[in-house]
């Protein structure tokens, strides 16, 4: 049978006319695209989108390869760069916040000459405690002895009440067994600290056992007077918050905000000696 | 049956070192957690269950070794803690010895003796015996939370200690 009365060169016939059909439709009506591209491409779409994915992860594939390892060796020397200038950070804030603390020091010390201080830091807090009592890792062996004064800067902050070798417990001014004689700096009036707890978890404490009639208004300076000889004098308890009626009798109390956090400090000094000391006036 | 006496002394020196790392977890600021005045205390839990898979005599010896280090660190009288966790443990460890299974449940049982009783008495003897205002406030606001999660947390202290226990159990000769 000759080639051109077989099937396939009908069908291969029919293809090209309607593939010059479509052209000369899309032709006329100016379209960029022909019918049966419209219909391949509508078949074909899903294959094609597969296809396209497919290639581009590839493509993604080799560029990582060749680029990834370029950018994570820059961003590892990135990373060590940022990791010395924050070491560096932490050594400055360090070394500020301890030039800050000594400044203090030496001011009480230039003020005090007579002070005999020993730096102290503090190794553990009793879990127990509602008054925020610590241990400081000096003792016995750095010439502490029980009822020595703990400060930070000009402020008290307790007393020493045990002793071993190498360490020393505190109990703060916080504690209803810690009394200090003191005074209000504006008016002069004297009288005691004491303690409750309700004061005690604000991390305050009172002056108290003030008269009716008392000067003392929020904002005065409440310091140490010095009777008795376990305190040295001038030495900051805090600020008055407010007076109030004391509730178990019909003396005031002065509400003394310490202006630091107690129960958040690191470092402390312990005053071993001073003038005055166990001398009572 | 009994543990080598290697193995005892591995046993102990374990024991030693978890209650050692207790006490400096809840002694040192920042570690453990607090809401308010509601601390996690996780040395008495931890204790209890030690002291549950012991006999009396060790459980007493532990509860002494625990008692002086809180002594280390308390303002509050020399030896009060000792003789206090020294007595409560051997009651545990008679207790755990001779009456009770070892279970979750008599842990919590013993945990809450042990809790209740060391934080009461010393709420009783250092602040309400001395008559602190606020005394009796303090006790249901701050020891009692503090009472009742410390309970909850020989929960999960109870599997370490287990799992420890067992080891130790299957190389019994």
């Amino acid at each position: 049978m000759p080639f051109y009365k077989k099937k396939q060169f009908k069908a291969i016939v029919i293809i090209a006319a309607l593939l010059i059909i479509g052209m000369m439709i899309s032709a006329i009506s100016g379209s960029s695209f022909s019918p049966e591209s419209t219909v391949v491409g509508t078949i074909f779409y899903p294959a094609q989108k597969l296809a396209s994915s497919i290639s581009a992860k590839i493509v993604a594939m080799r560029d990582n390869v060749s680029g990834k390892s370029s950018y994570e060796e820059e961003l590892d020397a990135l990373k060590l760069e940022v990791a010395e200038l924050q070491e560096q950070l932490v050594d400055y804030e360090n070394i500020k916040r301890e030039n800050n603390y000594y400044k203090d020091f030496l001011e009480v010390k230039e003020e005090n000459p007579d002070f005999k201080l020993v730096h102290g830091a503090i190794i553990a807090r009793d879990s127990e405690s509602q008054y925020a009592s610590f241990s400081i890792g000096v003792g016995a062996a750095q010439g502490i002895r029980v009822n020595d004064c703990i400060i930070y800067g000009k402020y008290l902050i307790g007393l020493v009440v045990k002793v071993y070798p190498t360490s020393a417990v505190v109990k703060t001014i916080l504690d209803p067994d810690i009394s200090v004689s003191c005074y209000e700096a504006r008016t002069g009036e004297n009288s005691y600290t004491s303690n409750d707890l309700t004061l005690a978890k604000q991390g305050k404490l009172m002056m108290a056992n003030l008269s009716k009639d008392t000067n003392i208004a929020a904002g005065g300076i409440v310091c140490s007077s010095g009777v008795g000889g376990i305190y040295p004098k001038d030495l900051i308890l805090g600020k008055v918050e407010n007076t109030q009626e004391s509730g178990k009798d019909v003396s005031y109390i002065a509400v003394v905000n310490p202006q630091l956090k107690i129960n958040e400090l690191t470092d402390v000094f312990v005053i071993t000696d001073f003038e005055g000391k166990n001398q009572v006036k | 049956m009994r543990l080598t006496k290697k193995n005892l002394i591995k046993k102990h020196c374990i024991w030693v070192l978890l209650i050692c790392a207790a006490f400096l977890l809840q002694t040192t600021f920042g570690f453990m957690p607090h809401i308010g005045q509601i601390k996690i205390l996780p040395l008495l839990p931890l204790l209890s269950c030690i002291c549950m898979f012991e006999k009396e005599k060790y459980a007493c010896w532990y509860g002494l070794f625990t008692g002086l280090l809180m002594d280390v660190v308390s303002p509050s009288m020399v030896g009060y803690h000792a003789l206090i966790m020294m007595l409560l443990c051997t009651f545990i460890g008679w207790v755990s010895t001779n009456y009770w299974r070892n279970t979750l449940l008599t842990n919590l049982v013993a945990g809450g003796i042990l809790i209740f009783l060391s934080q009461s008495l010393y709420w009783l003897f250092f602040i309400e015996f001395k008559q602190t205002e606020g005394a009796s406030g303090i006790y249901f606001t701050a020891y009692l939370p503090t009472i009742i999660l410390n309970i909850l947390l020989v929960i999960p202290l109870f599997f370490p200690v287990l799992a420890i226990y067992r080891k130790f159990k299957k190389e019994e000769k």
